[in-house]
């Protein structure tokens, strides 16, 4: 016996394993895919947009407190005194950084763009299909960034060379160099929504693929164009805002529904449209997966929280013949008269009333008023009208001119887009003083001079993001 | 080459076979003799017999005898585990020799195991604690954990859930980790990362606990929590042995007595619905039930009066009996020996129609082939199977008394149906029982495979292959007439786990000359895990009758259907060496490097070096005359340890998914569901300690102590990210926890004679403290009726935090004079306003206890006397704290059964308004309530956990029946429990939140624990 050939031996037993120590230490998870791996055909990618739309539909976000937001920190509504305890803070403009509602609009509005980022980074080869979804993500993509920009930044009607918000365009990890942004300015965020709607509507076919049947739940070509007319709209770029919404107007298909009677049967529905009539776009709530008792309808609806009422102003705008007067339900509640919200009447049934994001008449609207700030009063009044005189039968057409005609449509927006969270900003771009109606004893409480000094006309940046980046600012007065 | 490979065989041949060449030494003798036992006289087998200074050794056979072929004049060195060591001069060769050993008190020589070998338990540096199986398995417990309650200082076992089976808590020295667990490490066999649920007490041999990091870190990346040692018996040489165990007894349960029967209750609840109708501005003259202007939620029905009186806690325990068979053979001659053994227990749970049974079998068997090859084999399957309560303790015990057990139709009433909406929605709690069909089993195997090779003398090569193979199914059945919403619901889930572990070791151990002990060990591991699990969900309310309960008699419902893998892998290599000076001073260190498949690509590898040293003051010069002190030795040791449960792929981002319905067709969606971290790394615990060892008296008298500091840093857990990640947290490695304490373990021999008496005693205290949390100075998680958890620098973790309470308001003036929380009203809690700003707002919180005890006691004592023997174990914690919030139902919040301790002196109105000390209760009023330390009580006890009596018969007698031993015995366990007064609860170690697994834990939380069982058992021990 030898003790070199016994090294020799003990060396081979010790070698022979340590070959397989290398697979033993690389594993792949079985039931999840990691993210590099994840979008590699065109049912990932379909798969991963549904999760993008999914996403949105987060009560933090889209699928409550966005829309509810626009109309509860303006002039629309109220927090009544009997309620479930929700958003108090935002009924009495009270909100700190330490806010729970500021900081799931940042994070939660952050997880869609990093969903949209994952598909439009991805390298599929372009086909029809592929073009479609990428098209969509590009365009949800710029949809967060909307409603980012105009919670957290001063509007760029004020200062397009303010703070905006971190512009996060590629998929991140915690290792890389996007982790610690600085925010951006609002041009540069601006010029980012324009330049993604415009990718959006060149990539997406003229003819939406079978992949997405076009349905309102889906983002389609021309619902890319007039999101964009919003944005144009809200950067007081009135001519880009004409061209998307004639655009829009001229070859997207859309209609006006033609009665009162299918206005209203309208607004009843819970399905999703198929015909392109008034709804170009909108947020599935369906009875597999909706908000529950935390959605837009469930806090609104008598029925449901009924938390949120109409003010007297606000319901006082609407003539008796006008249809959209019967949106707003004439009731009690603790005793005590309430108007409530009936746009989202659906809250006892499992199929639960959608999310409405983008509706035929906004961009006539938008079509009027940048044809009136531009200085063409007969095209303003046209398509001012075509809104007007199909929601009342009853009345003339509207013949302002000048600061009135503006006016007129402003107002007019107010009575087509209520509740559907658009009127703050409406208020913001303008740079508008406004006045929430002080409801007494049916309100919770009340925060009635909204000037354009206030500022909580912005939301705070979350107290965490400013403690885990260093970079970031935060917004002046909090 | 060729001619190499050819020497290197016969290389190889000639080690396996290599015959001993000693014998053909020239001029020598024989010597021959007998080794007995100086206590019994009886030949003692085994004993190692050896001419110091030459390699001359032999072993004693069955006889005691011995022959060795000697050059002497030479010494011969006897030794024998639990022996004294005994040397004797043989100058010339005459009658064969005649040597007795005498038993030793402390067994300074015993082999204590460790990771990969075994010491000498004098030769010992690091803070090890050993039980041997003496007796342990005459404790009838479904777990064997339960039989070491109170039996290891700084090895607190705490029974939080009390169903039939279940696992107790085990915490070695505090916990340390906020997210990736506390549980040790539990080595069965040398296989890491068994479990205590398949071990069987009576197989077990002796169980070491590796307490501080220096000697748990040869486990390296699993040892944070410390390490168990499960070693179970394998056969001794001689005739087979057949031992028989077989007991049975019941369990009692130890419940409330305070319950009101149903007048008390009617007169409570009025009381009550009065006191809410009240709050809200009610005219309370209204009568309480009939009249339209009372509101239907504030009225009391005559319903209750209905003659029907049930204490529900009563109807739904019972005296549940158990028994326990086990039967084992061990035997050998020179060449093999086995050990064979199975058992059957069934325990039934004092909860109706629960109950746990196991089968288990085990063989192992070892084989010397010749001088240096040896080989084994160990094969262990264990079937269990169970059946399990669907709700916890309050759903049965708070049901309201005036509800029937059973209709004469043999249907079952609910509160509802007596009373309407205004009560409890709940189903009931018999019908719970009896409709509902929960079934866990589990089938696991452990199995190895050993070949270890003697190279040369001191030097060994290992090689063992492993598996722990687990099969467990759970299903689950509730009928419609058993569910509270009244649908029939089912479930199947499928799981399995393989984890295979090839371990090699080479093990080295010489003296050379007479003063320098030394030891090597190398070694390397791999080990793959393997799971899958598949769950499969009934659609609520589609079981088409309650007959056929499997999901074939049910639709399937996707959204919740569905099969998971995973997998992981770890490499380790490791290696140790001590040395040891005249046995006095004495060296160990030890490295081990860990390679985990968990770990980001950055992170992969670990490191967990240890070193310690140990100085025996007796063995000096100096010491000689100090005749009282049988042995002194000071350890010390640093270590480092690490944690690796984070979850298989927890480094990676990953996509998760799920089903929505768009445009009516059912489309699957994904999204990115995790943020990933490709530096994760592992969880760090460094820990020093410092322990004496002191003998006295000859070993009569024992005592160990130590000092322990565990810092365990990079603490796996979720830190804040910049949302604009997308995510707000991500794994990461920060922050640090501390805990130090001491133990102290005292065995002492009060009497050695006739009538003897033996003391274990141990006490140990533990401080638990946050030092860092990764740049956040506090983290508090809320639970919805207010009371938070907090993590704050400086604390321990996971403190209580809320409110403190000082009276009562008590007039409408109070409201307006004393501090008080907004929107309370008269009843409601006068809050200390700690930061004396006259606001009471949640900058008045303090800290208001913790879930940890500050100490833990334990002591055992046994008496034998001729043929009987009796021992005792009482266990004691002290200053833990628990938040029963499980209180609130008993107090009326659902208009359930109701207990006067807990209802006694509290506020009802202006005109009742209580001891002032007691504020209002209800459901309503919650947030008041549950937000303070109001639902805190002390959670301290005394046990007196087990009295075993027995009586050996006297060998005449036990020869008529066959047998060589036969003993009778009787235990009680929890035979005396005491609990502090303002205790309420069931089991002051229970709650049912879970302990410390994340950041949003809430240990100690109870809604429900199961209650203590006093179990009483009748037995007998057969050998033949």
């Amino acid at each position: 016996m030898n003790g070199k050939h016994l090294i020799g031996y003990l060396l081979l037993c010790t070698l022979t394993l340590a070959s397989c120590s290398k697979s033993f230490l690389q594993e792949d998870p079985s039931t999840s895919v990691a993210v590099e791996s994840a979008i590699s055909s065109e049912t990932d990618m379909l798969e991963s947009v549904a999760g993008l739309y999914r996403s949105l539909d987060n009560y933090f976000i889209f699928g409550r407190n966005y829309p509810l937001f626009g109309d509860l920190l303006a002039d629309n509504v109220y927090l009544s005194s009997t309620n479930s305890s929700r958003l108090l803070m935002q009924n009495n403009y009270t909100w700190t950084i330490a806010n729970t509602e500021p900081r799931t609009f940042w994070s939660n509005t952050y997880y869609s763009i990093l969903q949209a980022n994952r598909i439009i980074g991805s390298n599929l080869d372009i086909t029809e299909n592929v073009a479609q979804l990428k098209g969509e993500a590009y365009a949800l993509r710029a949809l967060c960034y909307l409603y980012l920009i105009n919670w957290f930044a001063k509007p760029y009607t004020v200062d397009p060379n303010a703070a905006g918000v971190p512009l996060v365009t590629v998929s991140t990890s915690i290792t890389g160099p996007l982790v610690k942004p600085e925010r951006n300015t609002v041009a540069e965020v601006y010029d980012k929504m324009i330049s993604d709607l415009d990718s959006a509507f060149l990539l997406m076919p003229e003819t939406t693929p079978a992949i997405h049947i076009a349905s309102s739940n889906f983002i389609a070509k021309y619902a890319a164009k007039a999101l964009q007319s919003r944005v144009f709209l809200y950067k007081a770029d009135y001519e880009n805002a004409r061209d998307a919404a004639l655009s829009v107007v001229q070859n997207g298909g859309y209609s006006l529904t033609d009665s009162p009677g299918d206005f209203a049967a309208y607004w009843a529905s819970t399905a999703s449209r198929t015909d392109k009539v008034e709804t170009i776009f909108e947020l599935n709530n369906s009875a597999t997966a909706n908000n529950g008792i935390e959605g837009l309808d469930f806090i609104y609806a008598a029925q449901g929280h009924g938390d949120m009422l109409v003010t007297d102003d606000t319901y006082a705008i609407y003539q008796e013949t006008d249809s959209r007067r019967a949106l707003i339900q004439d009731g009690t509640r603790n005793g005590m008269q309430a108007y409530f919200v009936n746009k989202y009447p659906n809250v006892t049934a499992t199929d639960r009333d959608e999310v409405k994001m983008i509706r035929y008449a906004e961009v006539l609207l938008t079509l009027s008023e940048a044809y009136g700030r531009l200085g063409d009063e007969a095209n303003a009044r046209l398509y001012l009208n075509m809104v007007a005189q199909n929601r009342d039968h009853s009345i003339a057409p509207y013949t302002y001119s000048g600061n009135e005609l503006l006016d007129a449509i402003v107002l007019e927006r107010r009575k087509e887009l209520a509740f559907e969270g658009l009127r703050f900003f409406d208020l913001t771009r303008l740079n508008l003083d406004f006045t929430r109606q002080n409801m007494g004893t049916k309100a919770y409480s009340y925060y009635t001079d909204v000037l354009r000094t206030d500022f909580r006309r912005i939301q705070p940046i979350p107290q965490e993001e400013i403690n885990a980046n260093p970079n970031m600012t935060q917004n002046a007065g909090y | 080459m060729r001619t190499n490979q050819f020497i290197l065989l016969i290389g190889i041949f000639s080690m396996l076979f290599a015959t001993n060449l000693h014998a053909w030494a020239q001029g020598t003798q024989v010597v021959e003799g007998y080794v007995i036992s100086a206590t019994d006289k009886g030949p003692l087998l085994g004993v190692s017999v050896h001419a110091t200074g030459t390699a001359v050794a032999t072993k004693t056979n069955e006889q005691g005898y011995f022959s060795l072929q000697l050059t002497l004049p030479s010494v011969l060195r006897f030794s024998y585990l639990g022996y004294t060591t005994k040397e004797l001069e043989v100058k010339e060769v005459g009658n064969p020799l005649r040597i007795l050993l005498e038993k030793t008190f402390a067994n300074l020589d015993e082999a204590v195991v460790v990771g990969y070998g075994a010491v000498k338990r004098s030769s010992l540096t690091a803070a090890v604690t050993k039980v041997e199986n003496k007796g342990l398995d005459e404790i009838p417990t479904a777990r064997p954990e339960v039989a070491l309650q109170g039996k290891l200082a700084g090895v607190n076992i705490s029974q939080t859930r009390n169903a039939p089976g279940s696992a107790p808590i085990i915490r070695i020295r505090g916990a340390g980790s906020i997210s990736a667990g506390n549980d040790p490490l539990i080595v069965v066999d040398g296989f890491p990362g068994a479990s205590f649920s398949n071990i069987n007490m009576n197989d077990v041999a002796s169980i070491e606990v590796l307490k501080d990091a220096s000697s748990a870190a040869i486990y390296g990346s699993r040892a944070a929590g410390g390490v168990v040692i499960v070693t179970t018996k394998s056969g001794k040489q001689g005739k087979p042995v057949l031992s028989v165990n077989a007991f049975g007894g019941f369990s009692k349960a130890k419940l409330h007595n305070d319950w009101l029967n149903v007048n008390e209750y009617y007169d409570a609840i009025t009381k009550y619905q009065n006191r809410e109708y009240a709050w809200i501005g009610g005219d309370t003259s209204i009568p309480v039930w009939g009249d339209s202007n009372r509101p239907a939620g504030y009225q009391v029905s005559p319903a209750v009066l209905n003659g029907t009186d049930v204490n529900w806690q009563d109807a739904v325990m019972e005296t549940a009996p158990f028994q326990n068979y086990d039967l084992a053979v061990n035997g050998g001659n020179d060449n093999i020996n086995y050990y064979i053994s199975g058992i059957v227990r069934d325990q039934q749970g004092t909860l109706r129609n629960t109950w746990y049974r196991t089968y288990g079998a085990r063989a192992s068997l070892n084989i010397k082939v010749n001088e240096r090859v040896d080989l084994g084999l160990m094969l262990n399957p264990n079937y269990a199977t169970s059946r399990i309560a669907p709700n916890n303790m309050i759903d049965y015990a708070k049901y309201p008394p005036f509800v029937a057990i059973q209709n004469p139709d043999g249907t079952y009433p609910t509160a509802r149906s007596y009373w309407g909406a205004a009560v409890t929605s709940q189903a009931n709690p018999m019908a719970i029982l009896e409709g509902t069909n929960y079934r866990a089993n589990t089938l696991n195997t452990i199995g190895n495979f050993y070949a270890s090779v003697k190279l040369a003398e001191g030097l060994h090569i290992k090689s063992t292959i492993g598996t722990n193979m687990s099969y467990n199914i759970t299903d689950r059945f509730q009928a419609s007439w058993a569910s509270s919403s009244s649908t029939s619901s089912g479930s199947a889930i499928d799981s399995r786990t393989i984890s295979l572990i090839n371990e090699n070791t080479i093990n080295y151990q010489k003296t050379f000359g007479a003063d320098h002990d030394f030891g090597a060990l190398g070694g390397a591991s791999y080990q793959h895990n393997f799971s899958r699990s598949m769950t499969t969900l009934a659609v609520n309310g589609s079981f088409n009758n309650d007959i056929i309960q499997t999901l074939n008699n049910a639709t399937i419902n996707p959204v919740g259907t569905n099969t998971l893998k995973s997998e992981w892998g770890l490499v380790s290599y490791f290696g140790r060496v001590n040395y040891g000076f005249k046995n006095k001073y004495l060296f160990t260190a030890s490295i081990r490097t860990d390679g985990s498949s968990r770990f980001g690509p950055d992170r992969k590898w670990g490191w967990f070096p240890s070193a310690s040293a140990a100085w025996r003051i007796s063995g000096e010069r100096f010491m000689e005359n100090l005749t009282v002190l049988s042995d002194l030795k000071l350890r010390a040791s640093f270590g480092t340890t690490g944690n690796m449960n984070i979850g298989d792929f927890a480094y990676l981002g990953t996509i998760g998914g799920g089903i929505y319905t768009v445009n009516d067709q059912i489309t699957n969606w994904q999204a990115q569901s995790t943020y990933g971290n490709s530096r994760l790394g592992w969880e760090k615990t460094r820990e020093l300690d410092f322990g004496v060892d002191i003998s006295l008296f000859n070993n009569r008298v024992t005592i160990n102590a130590d000092y322990y500091r565990k810092r365990t840093d990079g603490l796996l857990y979720a830190v804040s990210i910049p949302g604009i990640t997308g995510f707000t947290s991500s794994l990461s490695n920060v922050g640090e926890v501390e805990n130090k304490g001491f133990e102290i373990e005292l065995n002492t021999k009060n009497l050695v004679g006739d009538f003897k008496w033996q003391t274990s005693f141990n006490v140990a205290a533990n401080r638990n403290k946050v030092l860092s949390l990764g740049g956040v100075n506090e983290r508090i998680t809320t639970d919805g009726y207010g009371m938070s958890w907090l993590l704050r620098v400086g604390e321990p973790m996971f403190s209580y935090y809320g409110y403190k309470q000082t009276g009562v308001i008590q007039t409408a003036e109070q409201l307006t004079s004393v501090p008080v929380m907004a929107g309370s009203k008269l009843g409601n809690p006068i809050y200390d306003d700690l930061n004396g700003d006259g606001i009471i707002n949640q900058n008045d919180r303090a800290v208001l206890g913790n879930f940890m005890p500050k100490a833990t006691f334990g002591m055992t004592n046994s008496f034998s006397y001729r043929s009987f023997d009796l021992s005792f174990t009482i266990q004691a914690s002290v200053g833990a704290k628990i938040y029963n919030f499980e209180n609130q139902f008993y107090q009326g919040s659902v208009l359930g059964a109701m207990r006067q301790s807990l209802i006694a002196d509290q506020w009802w109105s202006v005109d009742d308004p209580g001891d002032g000390l007691h504020p209002a209760v209800s459901l309503s009023q919650l947030s008041f309530n549950a937000n303070s330390d109001y639902y805190i009580e002390d959670a301290s006890f005394l046990a007196v956990r087990n009295i075993n009596v027995g009586y050996n018969f006297p060998v005449a007698i036990s020869r008529k029946i066959g047998s060589s031993k036969l003993r009778l015995f009787a235990s009680i366990n929890n035979a005396l429990f005491l609990t502090k007064k303002e205790f309420h609860g069931y089991n002051p170690e229970g709650y049912t939140a879970g302990e410390v697994a994340g950041i949003n834990s809430k240990p100690g939380y109870n809604i429900g624990s199961e209650p203590i069982n006093r179990v009483y058992t009748f037995g007998v021990n057969l050998g033949f």
